[in-house]
Formats: structure tokens, sequence, C-alpha cells
């Protein structure tokens, strides 16, 4: 499995690579067989007792420097959630700070898409964004990203976390998330009579009542993205990542891989 | 027409409701403070404490910082928080130490302690319990509180104890 996430890490060619479900052997084997040492691990796993907390990040240290790193955990009696992990990078091309939150929310077997937990992760979550929000730069660059076990028009995301469709509207307001991967809900293809089969989302589960598609993995980015600064998103970067080899898998019910990637692009604006 | 006795009708419900909360609250750092009365011979007290700091500079008062040297620079204005601290009611020094930041939300619930780079929401009173013993569970924090226990006892005087600040 390594070697595989390894290949696809060097296909991408990306500066920010987040993992989910995953434990510190895990990443240690991803970063050897990434085998490039300007590629830094930071491991956030912590699967001893509970919560069990499984993601980890690699990223390219010539590009980025981190700043501070942090865990943002919400607690209902007994149950502890890791809202996300904070990963602040400097960003040395752009002298800017990046917020980075990368998230594995529950799953709806371990909390139902309408119990009211969803709701408050959303909703806590979007407090720690704005403790954030409040320093210094009225425009802080901050990015989400990871696998929220939610499609982008649930409650949570879209009304308590603020991740809205509307680019105008989170242009306009630093209280709004964008999320560009509202437009990968549906089908990735229209229909044509001999056309091959597509996808219709990033995770697939066999067993759905009205989909078995979902679109849980997405990649949010703060009003600052949209505006004239030093870094711009690349929409159209923004996408589902497509593989024969995990397609496959993922529609196999007895496979451990069950979600496609997503990857996000942000320019940085040069200015003369 | 707005129903503004509907809304003074839930506003009282919620003054009860966070009322009832932030009493449940206090009853929680009573409870830690009756269960490590024993084991610690008294020498442990954990309550909430407002702190002051100077507020954080923007960034173009940082920029000007550097420049005015030669001029006298006004007061910055003082910020408040909270934190959860602990001192030795036993000791000669009875200064407090910070273990941890604390927030509460106007209704009681949510709060939030910071320590380590973990930022710990609960949204009851069981998740703040098992909130609270992952921070004693915590190296740091251990260390912070037996050095606390280290400190010489005060010497005898008429009059008893003081009491520590009240909290939230």
């Amino acid at each position: 499995m390594a070697a595989a996430v390894a290949d696809m890490f060097r296909t991408l060619r990306v500066d920010v690579f987040a993992l989910g479900e995953v434990c510190s052997e895990d990443l240690r084997d991803i970063h050897a067989a990434i085998g490039v040492p300007s590629i830094s691990l930071h491991d956030a796993t912590v699967l001893e007792g509970k919560p069990h907390f499984d993601t980890g990040v690699l990223f390219n240290r010539n590009r980025l420097a981190v700043g501070s790193t942090g865990s943002v955990l919400d607690s209902f009696g007994k149950t502890t959630l890791k809202l996300g992990e904070r990963v602040t990078f400097l960003s040395q091309d752009a002298e800017q700070d990046i917020h980075l939150f990368i998230s594995h929310w529950p799953s709806w077997l371990h909390c139902h898409e309408m119990d009211h937990k969803r709701t408050e992760i959303g909703a806590a979550l979007r407090r720690a964004l704005d403790e954030v929000r409040v320093s210094d730069a009225p425009m802080e660059f901050i990015v989400l990203m990871g696998d929220y076990n939610d499609d982008p028009c649930s409650p949570s995301l879209a009304h308590h976390l603020l991740a809205t469709r509307d680019r105008e509207l989170a242009r306009g307001s630093n209280r709004f998330l964008y999320n560009p991967f509202w437009r990968l809900l549906g089908e990735s293809a229209p229909f044509v009579i001999e056309g091959g089969r597509g996808i219709c989302g990033t995770y697939f589960y066999s067993g759905g009542d009205h989909s078995h598609w979902h679109t849980f993995d997405q990649i949010m980015f703060s009003s600052a993205f949209l505006g004239d600064g030093p870094l711009v998103l690349n929409e159209e970067g923004c996408q589902i990542v497509r593989s024969d080899s995990i397609e496959c898998k993922i529609r196999l019910s007895k496979s451990v891989f069950d979600h496609l990637p997503v990857m996000g692009v942000i320019d940085v604006r040069r200015t003369a | 027409m707005t129903d503004f006795c509907g809304a003074f009708r839930n506003g009282q419900v919620a003054a009860e409701n966070a009322d009832s909360a932030r009493k449940e609250i206090a009853a929680v750092f009573d409870e830690i403070n009756n269960q490590l009365h024993d084991p610690t011979a008294g020498r442990v007290e954990i309550y909430r404490q407002e702190y002051e700091k100077e507020r954080d500079v923007g960034p173009y008062e940082r920029e000007m910082g550097r420049y005015s040297i030669a001029f006298s620079s006004p007061p910055r204005a003082k910020e408040k928080y909270w934190g959860v601290a602990v001192r030795n009611p036993k000791a000669e020094d009875k200064s407090p130490r910070r273990l941890a930041l604390w927030e509460q939300s106007r209704g009681g619930y949510p709060c939030k302690v910071s320590w380590g780079n973990v930022d710990h929401n609960c949204n009851d009173k069981e998740s703040l319990e098992g909130c609270l013993a992952s921070m004693l569970e915590d190296a740091i924090v251990g260390e912070t509180i037996a050095a606390i226990m280290r400190i010489p006892d005060a010497k005898p005087v008429m009059g008893g104890a003081t009491k520590p600040p009240t909290g939230q």
C-alpha cells in the first residue's frame, strides 16, 4: 500500500499530502517509500486508548515551514471527537501563513447523519476558525481538508461550518468558507448512450439507500484565497483524483480502499 | 409582529439553564478538590482564575514599535482571559500557577480547556470531567502540580487558610 500511495504522491507532485485512517507505522512506511529528503512528516495519530486519531500530513520543506500545530477536540458525554488537526505553515514563496485543518469526522455508523453531534462538530470547528480569524491579519488563509463523512450540502458543513457553494458570498464575507466540492456532487460526465462508467463522488458504499456515492472528501478555502492577496485559489485544479485501480478497488466491498483522493490547488501570485 | 413575550419567556428559560450549567461546572471543580484533598494532604486546590495580559499588537503597531525607541510609547490595553489554576493553600507562597486556558460560553456549555497543543471543547458535565481528568494526566500539568506541592508550608497563624478566588 505504501508504494501505491508514494506513487500517487510523485505523480500528483503535491506540496501537502494529508492522509486519513492511518497509523504511525503507515505514515513512516509511506514517508520512506517516497524517499525524498525534502519531504517531512507531521504525525498526528494517536491510536492508543480512546479516542483514536488517525491523520497525518507529508509536506515539502522546500516550500513550507511548520509554524505550529494543535488538536481541536469536542466531547459529548464519554465521546470525544477530533474536529481537526491544525498545522500552520509558512509559505516561503508567498511569505504568508497558511492554516491547514485536517479532519476525519465520525462515520454515519458511529454518528448518524441526523445526530445533533454532527451539527455541533461543524459549529465547534467554525469557532476554532474564528480564533484564527481574530488574529491581527483581517483575512487569514485557511484551508480545511479531509473526510467529513458528510456531503457538502449537509447541515454540519453548509449551515454550521458555513462552507458555502456561493463564491460571491464567500468572497464578500470571511465568516464563510468556499467549498468548491459542491461542484463535484454529481456524475463526473453527462449521460451518453455509449459512455463509460463514471464516478459520482469520492466515497462508494454499495449498501447506500439513495446513492452508492457521496462526496465526503472535500477541501474548503477561506475568503482570503478569493481575493487579490499573495495566494489565490486555482479552482480548475480542485478535483477528485481519478485512478482506474482505486476505482476498481472502492467498488469491491471487501477492499480496504473506499475513498478516492481529492486535490486542491493554490497559486502564488507574484508581484512585480 | 415580533413576539416579544415569547422572546422574553425563552430568555428566562435560557437564564435558568445557564445558571444551572454554571453551578454544575463549579461543582465539577469542587469535586476535583474534594477527591484530591486526602491524597495531597490538602496541598492542591484547582480553580478558575482570571488573568490579564497586554493586548497583542497589530502588524502596523509592531512595525512602528521598531522605530519608537526614542519616544515614550503609550501603555498598551490589557486583555483579560480565564485559566485553570492550581495553588497550594497550605504553602507559604500561595500564588497560583496556570495549568490551562479556560473559556466558557454565555450559557455555560460548551466550555473549552486548552493545554499543551490541545483545545478541548466540552458540551456537558461528563465531558468536562473527562477532559479535566485528561488534563491532570498530562506530564507538564503533573510536574506543575508536583512543584506546587513541594512549596514549604506556611507557619501556622491564627485565623485559618485563605479562600481561593471565586470562579466564573
